[in-house]
């Protein structure tokens, strides 16, 4: 094949010859590009549809983050709910043995430190004698209530409620839930305590809001169950 | 020459069109819109996705909320506030009330919890009270009894007659002061002395009557009060005034005869309620006129767990733990006629 021929067939073909340069083709026969009109109304089809694709995703994502949020919202607010209403109950809840004042819940009460605390007492020992011992108990277990005030406090994401049950000196502690922002304990009467528990879920903001999402759970409870 | 054409236009094709042996051609425009409409098909399919999701939403944010949530569309705002436009909720306050059971509780059974104070197993059944009617023996149309009531307007007053006062004092029955029939007439006498009373609220009632023992006067054994409604028959009874009346006794201490078993009285029925001047033939001793009342009877069933503790004869070897013993029941409770 000599150079000559070559050449003229790259005139045919529109396409970049290796070396990158374009050349014109003007042969009958070869492909014709797309019109004018073509181009427009095909990128007139592609914006089209891009909108509708983004309206699409738009309006689907937004219900689905939002119901995701929600769903972890509540689902803090039942866990937390769950174990108060376990832990009033008015046994302790993990002391399944011995008989019925064994275990029972004498009293609750309400400490200021850093924040509300709430106090439970459970008559422990092989003889129960009813009486709420709080501080340093031997016998009896205590439960304690309260918003851990050192997590990501800058943020204010992912504060938990903790429970910590202190058995002869030795404290266990559990997360009971998360997204807790504040837990504030007064006393609605002179036999009962008001519980106010805050929820707040940072991750997402709803459309138009500018506020996260949040809940505030109110629960009233008897000092002496 | 034709050979070195041929072999660059192969060069030249797709592989495709290469492996068909013929050049490539673009997308027609029809193709095009098909693709289109089929893809739109696609997305419209994801619609039930998103209406799902949006109906999830809906008793997610009521939750909590005992399902009471508005939403006004007008404005935009979707939480953050208890009331107003936009998305509100209603902030309930939930009561915890463990069980009274104590086995209940060891089991680990929570608490209730509800909207209201519901104090579980230790309410008793209520009912509507009704309302104590006192008639005393003054002839005024002030709330002599104290009832907060205008004797006047509620109960009526006494028709003292010829009876006298016997003392001074508090009027409200049962206290101070009370009639009686000044002489002692060897014959029957035809005074009585009357209680007027109209029933505002329908129910079941017990009539009531007192009076004073420590007068220092012979009381009959035998004083008649006849309770007529509505001006029937009147219906006698008997009452021996020398036992004090101890049947019932109100806040203030003072004790209360029981004139009649409870009795259906509709809204707006007249009693009547007279105390014969004299015993039947008796003339020797005194019929005392003080207060007269209407009580709302209840029947008031109360059901506090029925623990029986220690009963003999029982082998309880459960480290000496109480034996809970539940009954049946049954109650006779009167027909509204």
């Amino acid at each position: 094949m000599t150079h000559a021929s070559l050449a003229i067939h790259d005139l045919r073909c529109r396409r970049r010859s290796p070396d990158g340069v374009r050349r014109r083709s003007t042969s009958r026969g070869m492909r014709r590009g797309f019109t004018l009109i073509e181009v427009m109304l095909a990128s007139g089809l592609t914006v089209f549809l891009a909108i509708v694709l983004s309206t699409a995703w738009v309006a689907l994502s937004r219900p689905t983050a939002e119901l995701i949020a929600w769903s972890q919202l509540f689902q803090e607010v039942d866990m937390a709910v769950a174990s108060l209403a376990r832990d009033l109950g008015g046994s302790l809840p993990d002391n399944g043995l011995g008989g019925k004042t064994q275990g029972r819940l004498l009293a609750c009460k309400r400490v200021s430190d850093s924040g509300d605390h709430l106090w439970l007492c459970y008559d422990g020992g092989t003889s129960p004698d009813g009486v709420a011992v709080w501080s340093s108990p031997t016998d009896d277990t205590t439960v304690e209530y309260y918003v851990d005030p050192t997590t990501d406090s800058t943020s204010n994401r992912y504060q938990r409620l903790l429970r910590v049950k202190h058995v002869g000196g030795v404290a266990t502690t559990f997360t009971v839930a998360r997204y807790v922002t504040s837990m504030n304990i007064t006393e609605s009467s002179s036999s009962t305590l008001r519980i106010e528990l805050n929820f707040q879920f940072n991750g997402f903001i709803p459309k138009g809001s500018g506020t996260p999402l949040s809940r505030q759970c109110i629960l009233i409870v008897k000092k002496t169950p | 020459m034709k050979a070195a054409v041929g072999q660059n236009e192969r060069l030249c094709m797709s592989p495709r069109s290469r492996r068909a042996g013929r050049p490539s051609r673009g997308f027609t425009f029809l193709e095009l819109i098909v693709s289109l409409v089929v893809f739109s098909v696609a997305v419209a399919g994801l619609f039930p996705l998103l209406v799902i999701l949006s109906r999830e939403l809906q008793p997610l944010e009521k939750k909590a909320t005992d399902g009471v949530v508005t939403y006004d569309c007008r404005s935009p705002a979707r939480d953050g506030a208890t009331t107003g436009t936009g998305l509100s909720y209603v902030q309930h306050t939930w009561y915890l009330t463990p069980f009274n059971e104590p086995w209940a509780r060891k089991l680990g059974a929570g608490v209730q919890i509800a909207l209201t104070d519901t104090s579980f197993n230790s309410a008793s059944p209520t009912s509507t009270a009704l309302p104590v009617v006192t008639s005393d023996d003054d002839d005024d149309t002030t709330d002599a009894d104290g009832d907060g009531l205008e004797d006047y307007t509620q109960v009526g007053n006494i028709d003292t007659g010829p009876w006298s006062l016997g003392a001074t004092g508090s009027s409200i029955a049962g206290r101070d002061d009370y009639h009686y029939y000044p002489s002692l007439p060897t014959a029957k006498t035809p005074g009585y002395a009357y209680w007027y009373f109209t029933v505002t609220k329908a129910g079941w009632y017990v009539i009531e009557a007192t009076w004073p023992t420590s007068t220092g006067l012979t009381l009959a054994t035998d004083a008649q009060f006849g309770i007529s409604i509505n001006s029937g028959t009147e219906t006698v009874v008997s009452i021996n005034q020398q036992v004090a009346p101890g049947d019932e006794q109100d806040s203030a201490g003072t004790g209360w005869a029981k004139l009649a078993e409870p009795v259906y009285l509709a809204a707006a029925t007249r009693v009547t309620v007279s105390l014969h001047a004299r015993p039947s033939d008796d003339t020797t001793s005194y019929v005392l006129a003080d207060g007269v009342r209407l009580v709302g009877a209840e029947n008031t069933v109360r059901l506090d767990g029925a623990v029986l503790r220690s009963l003999s004869g029982v082998n309880n070897n459960s480290n000496n733990e109480d034996i809970t013993v539940r009954t049946a029941i049954s109650i006779n409770l009167p027909q509204v006629p």
